[in-house]
């Protein structure tokens, strides 16, 4: 076709009567290859179905969570296997309590804590790891020994003081087991820092003026949420772990509220003793917990590559 | 015809010989004579006057040996000393000696090794844990040298001459010559001790004078000890050597019991039932002189106001449902407690308690009654909250127990998990409304108890205080036979209830069936090493 | 880089220190002490304890006899609550158990974590991805104080193959279920940050570059995206190497290992500021070295960067 032969007053017409080419957004591009993405579909139907779980689970049972049958109580051997006959459909725990009600239960404060803990985690280490890396120099030597520091610090007594002064509360759970695990996300973020400040994009917004900190947010920061977003749902199970080993200590859930940690390590000795449900029924969510973590969390780096395109 | 007769007799001796050797009371011992258990913890120490930890006490009396040992029973029997004399005040006791006993360097244990012994255990430099032991039992000065205020020498223990040890007591107690089995009350090698100081313990450095050496130490892991032939009574001990193993979790230590790697370990707690019917020839259970309570903070100002009205106390009592407790939460043979003694004490008789006979119902009945008398009830429900420290059976406890209190009276009991030191530093200071304790006997008799709750007990964290009560138990210290004041004690305390009384522990093990030689019916568990012995199966 | 590495070491000094310092005083400020016992001993014989363990002198007087101790002769003190014990003994002691079930579970986690990881990576979003990174969220879905139990059931129980516990001196049917243990909880997170590094490389342009110019596909990968790869990896690894190395405690207390892993929580509870300190000290040479190691390997993998 030459030029000639193009019908150029059509043509005018017909391109100033299409509507604007809308531009993708980075959002609405990483979303569509999300949703292309089917383990990571996967994995956000396991959290869902957590979530919902924890949110009307303790509606749906016929028990509550706190109720002690003690005619279960002595004998939870055979009296407390699940049964839909006598509605407790995973079954009790060792003092005649419903399964179904406090697994639920443990869900829903595990989730919160998981998600909140990791959630402090990730702005507090990401920021304070983006800058020590970026800005070096005395800057990132000092911040770096606070966080050799963080990390060495007995966090039992930290835990221990932190309960004493402020007494227990849930929030005070949240912040410090937020607080506990920022370091390694730190040194995670500050490492791959290290290696895009020498980048020639940083450069090239270094030499047109822009300020530090804007670079940090506008430059580095995106770079960097592949990794943060792995390492933020690794951090999820992790936390909801730990939170089990804080309460043991007498620091945060108390009984007879229950955490999905808890119940997990409560039911770990069934393994010797034929109780199998009181063990099978909390890790069951918790490993839909982390198969929809991993997933969701793996689609969502690959999602938002910027340069899988 | 004469030789022949000697050498058939000499022959069919010989033969003979092996067989009577191989026989203990009767039955035939089997060939192995290896023994293992397991500790919760590694050994704190090995120093006898050091030892707090009831485990550490179990090692040392394998490896030393004190005055007086008890048997099956619980009643004295002879073991550095042969007898003793009591002066017709009760102050004076004179113990004589057994003159075969050595230490494993081969000098013979004399009156001076107690005396250095008893006098190490007060004195300030050492700083022992168990230094008030020696002023419970009452000797002479005790609590002086304590506090520093006399020198060890004024101790009341005097070496007459080497086999002769004479104690001078500050009140003539009747059951001082049962408190002299406890481990702090052992000799100590002093010139051992002040060759090596502070590392005398070392398996290559220490001296001891019991029926077995300690020849093996892996610390944290496990400790080996081996029977020594130099012993008294050596002809008498059969197993050796013992071993004992580090096992920091119980429901492994079960495992790897069941799989024959370990002779005897604690069954976890609620398993008895299943370990009994499975292996009825190996799970055992038997009392223990220790009790749990939940202790009532009184003192004037502190504590929660409702709970300084003893209706409301005595209602809370009624209302837990002590049984389901012990039979359906522990279940390992626990017995309910109504008296803060556990019945099993020597020459303690319980009161009659009322409620103790009655049924739950009952008592239920007349606590909510009480409750409503004291101006409480479901329209204005009581508000209180109970410490307890961290551990899974405590909080089974803690949550049923609130679940009673609910049930039956409509209590909203908030039960607060606290770490160890931080709830035990809450009882010191009294910042506390009811606070979860338990207590077990330094010795068998029923003061070890009834003690801690006069007035001037370090130990009495709700700091309750009744002059009657204190002066029944000030006078018991001189009486010849205080059994009448420990149950009028007991039934002040029933009146008053300072104090809940839940259940009296037991000690549930796992044990091969093949070893004889623990007692089930010593309620303080001082089991030895040396009356131990495998029979052929 | 000598320098830098001079610089550090040096730098390591004050960091300890105030280390010391911040724990010192977080440990005395918490309720309770080594001699705050449920048979509540009677105040003359609290004071004797006091006394023998310094604890009656003023804060900072303490902290300076324990800071000369260290310093001057290497010596921690004798632990409060294990009598016959000093704190050089017990680490001396426990950690050589720590470092080699830790150690080799470390050379298990990474080697399997890694290799899963880059084959995921490259085999991206194909089944052998979905494979790799499912076998190790397998393994590691089962924290420890659940593995722990079942393994002891398994082989102690069932099949009689594994001593249930103890340590006797490292051999190896002792160290094998706590290695496991120890190993399977960290094989996912390293797969997966392996993986998700090893995929921004692989997308990279001076990846493009080497696959325009010809390269085969291994020599790209082992050459010049294995490197650069790593460096998040490295990050991870660093504190995951401490804690491993430092110990577990409910792989201690299981498998009663007698490790260091139970001090750090049982000297805490038992408040025994002696041994907590020298474990602490310990935790935090290890740390100050181990990132600094990781900050070294940073350069060396990336020329660009400068401290």
């Amino acid at each position: 076709m030459t030029l000639s032969t193009i019908d150029m007053p059509a043509l005018a017409k017909r391109l100033s009567s299409l509507d604007e080419v809308k531009g993708r957004s980075l959002w609405a591009d990483a979303s569509r290859r999300f949703f292309r993405n089917k383990a990571a579909i996967l994995g956000l139907v396991l959290l869902a179905i957590c979530a919902l779980y924890a949110a009307f689970g303790q509606l749906i049972g016929p028990h509550t969570y706190d109720f002690q049958d003690f005619d279960i109580m002595g004998d939870a051997a055979t009296k407390g296997m699940p049964s839909l006959a006598n509605g407790h459909f995973f079954g009790t725990d060792d003092q005649g309590r419903d399964l179904f009600a406090r697994t639920a239960m443990g869900t829903r404060i595990s989730l919160l804590v998981g998600l909140i803990g990791t959630a402090i985690s990730v702005v507090v280490g990401t920021l304070y790891g983006a800058v020590s890396g970026y800005v070096g120099g005395r800057t990132d030597s000092l911040m770096m020994r606070m966080v050799d520091i963080l990390m060495a610090v007995p966090f039992m007594f930290v835990l221990i003081l932190v309960l004493v002064m402020f007494g227990k509360s849930l929030i005070i759970l949240y912040i410090s087991i937020g607080l506990l695990s920022w370091p390694t996300m730190a040194r995670i973020v500050r490492g791959q820092t290290l290696t895009l400040k020498s980048r020639e994009f940083i450069e090239a917004a270094k030499a047109t003026g822009v300020p530090t900190f804007r670079i940090i947010l506008r430059h580095v920061v995106p770079n960097l949420l592949g990794i943060v977003a792995v390492y933020a749902t690794l951090l999820v199970p992790e936390i909801i772990l730990t939170e089990s080993f804080i309460s043991f200590l007498g620091l945060g859930v108390q009984e007879p509220q229950t955490s999905l940690g808890t119940l997990i390590s409560d039911g770990a000795k069934a393994v010797y003793y034929n109780t199998l449900w009181q063990l099978a029924f909390p890790l069951l969510f918790f490993m839909m917990l982390m198969f929809g973590f991993f997933f969701a969390g793996d689609g969502l780096r690959d999602a938002l590559d910027p340069k899988d395109r | 015809m004469k030789k022949q007769l000697l050498l058939t007799t000499v022959l069919g001796l010989a033969l003979a010989a092996p067989v009577l050797a191989e026989t203990k009371n009767g039955k035939e011992l089997a060939d192995n004579q290896a023994f293992s258990l397991t500790m919760i913890d590694s050994i704190k120490s090995f120093d006898p006057q050091l030892i707090s930890s009831v485990e550490d006490a179990d090692v040392a009396r394998s490896i030393f040996e004190g005055l007086m040992d008890t048997d099956q029973d619980g009643n004295l029997i002879p073991a550095g000393a042969l007898s003793f004399t009591v002066s017709d005040d009760k102050l004076v006791y004179t113990f004589k000696l057994n003159p075969a006993s050595k230490w494993s360097n081969g000098r013979m244990v004399t009156a001076s090794d107690y005396v250095f012994g008893w006098q190490r255990l007060v004195d300030p430099a050492l700083a022992s844990e168990y230094a008030y032991y020696m002023e419970l039992a009452q000797v002479k000065n005790a609590a002086k040298v304590t506090a520093g205020e006399m020198p060890a020498a004024d101790l009341g223990v005097k070496a007459i001459d080497d086999l002769t040890l004479e104690v001078t007591l500050d009140n003539p107690i009747p059951y001082f010559a049962k408190m002299v089995v406890n481990t702090s009350m052992f000799p100590a090698p002093k010139e051992v001790i002040e060759k090596f100081g502070d590392v005398w313990t070392k398996q290559e450095n220490i001296v001891t004078n019991g029926a077995y050496r300690l020849t093996q130490v892996v610390d944290g892991e496990k400790y080996v000890v081996e029977k020594d032939p130099n012993y008294w009574d050596a002809k008498d001990v059969v197993m050796s050597p013992v071993t004992y193993l580090v096992v920091n979790d119980d429901d492994a230590g079960l495992q790897r019991y069941l799989a024959g790697e370990i002779d005897r370990v604690p069954i976890p707690s609620g398993k008895y039932p299943d370990m009994l019917a499975q292996y009825p020839t190996e799970a055992h259970s038997y009392p223990s002189a220790c009790t749990y309570a939940y202790i009532i903070n009184v003192a004037t100002g502190k504590g929660s106001e409702a709970l300084h009205d003893v209706r409301v106390r005595k209602a809370l009592s009624l209302a837990v449902d002590r049984n389901v407790i012990t039979d359906k939460l522990l279940k390992s043979g626990q017995t309910p407690a109504y008296s803060w003694t556990p019945p099993t004490i020597n020459g303690y008789s319980m009161p009659g308690i009322d409620y103790a006979d009655m049924t739950q119902d009952q008592r239920n009945e007349a606590a909510r009654k009480l409750l409503a008398d004291a101006g409480f009830g479901p329209d204005k429900p009581l508000q209180i909250t109970l410490n307890y420290n961290t551990s899974e059976g405590h909080k089974q406890i803690a949550v049923a127990v609130q679940q009673m209190w609910k049930q039956t009276l409509g209590v909203e009991l908030t039960p607060n998990n606290y770490e160890w030191k931080v709830h035990t530093d809450k009882m010191i200071a009294g910042d506390f409304e009811m606070a979860r304790y338990a207590w077990c006997a330094d010795y068998n008799e029923a003061s070890t108890f009834l003690d801690l709750w006069t007035s001037y007990s370090t130990n009495n964290d709700g700091k309750y205080s009744n002059s009657e009560y204190d002066k029944l138990l000030k006078d018991a210290k001189t009486m010849a036979d205080p059994s009448a004041n420990y149950t009028a004690a007991e039934q002040i305390l029933a009146t008053d209830m300072p104090i809940i009384p839940i259940y009296d522990y037991t000690t549930s093990r796992m044990l091969k069936a093949d070893v004889i030689g623990f007692s089930d019916h010593d309620p303080m568990n001082n089991w030895y090493a040396k009356d131990l012995y495998r029979v052929k199966q | 880089m000598f320098s830098y590495i001079l610089k550090r070491t040096l730098g390591a000094i004050p960091t300890l220190l105030a280390l010391i310092i911040i724990s010192f005083l977080l440990m005395h400020a918490a309720p309770g002490g080594p001699f705050t016992l449920d048979k509540h001993p009677p105040p003359e014989v609290m004071a004797n304890l006091n006394a023998k363990y310094g604890l009656d002198q003023p804060l900072l007087v303490q902290l300076w006899r324990y800071l000369t101790g260290i310093i001057f002769h290497f010596d921690f003190g004798p632990s409060f609550v294990y009598k016959d014990r000093t704190v050089n003994e017990i680490i001396a002691q426990g950690f050589p158990v720590t470092l080699a079930y830790g150690g080799w579970a470390f050379v298990f986690a990474v080697t399997i974590g890694v290799s899963l990881g880059i084959v995921a990576a490259i085999f991206q979003n194909t089944w052998l991805d979905y494979l790799s990174i499912g076998t190790t969220i397998g393994a590691s879905v089962l924290p420890n104080f659940v593995l722990g139990p079942i393994l002891i059931l398994v082989f102690t129980r069932w099949l009689g193959w594994l001593p249930g516990g103890g340590w006797e001196g490292g051999d190896w049917r002792h160290m094998a279920m706590p290695i496991i243990a120890m190993a399977t909880a960290y094989m996912a997170s390293i797969a997966r940050i392996t993986r998700s590094s090893m995929l921004e490389v692989l997308t990279s342009n001076h990846i493009r570059t080497a696959r325009a110019k010809g390269l085969p596909s291994w020599k790209v990968i082992t050459r010049h995206a294995l490197k650069p790869a790593l460096i998040p990896v490295l990050s991870y690894l660093g504190p995951v190497f401490v804690a491993m190395i430092t110990g577990s405690v409910v792989v201690d207390m299981l498998f009663s290992t007698a490790g260091i892993g139970k001090f750090f929580v049982d000297s805490a509870l038992n408040r025994d500021y002696a041994v907590m300190m020298g474990v602490t000290l310990l935790a935090g040479f290890l740390t100050i070295f181990f990132n600094l190691l990781v900050d070294v390997a940073y350069a060396w993998i990336d020329p660009k960067i400068r401290y």
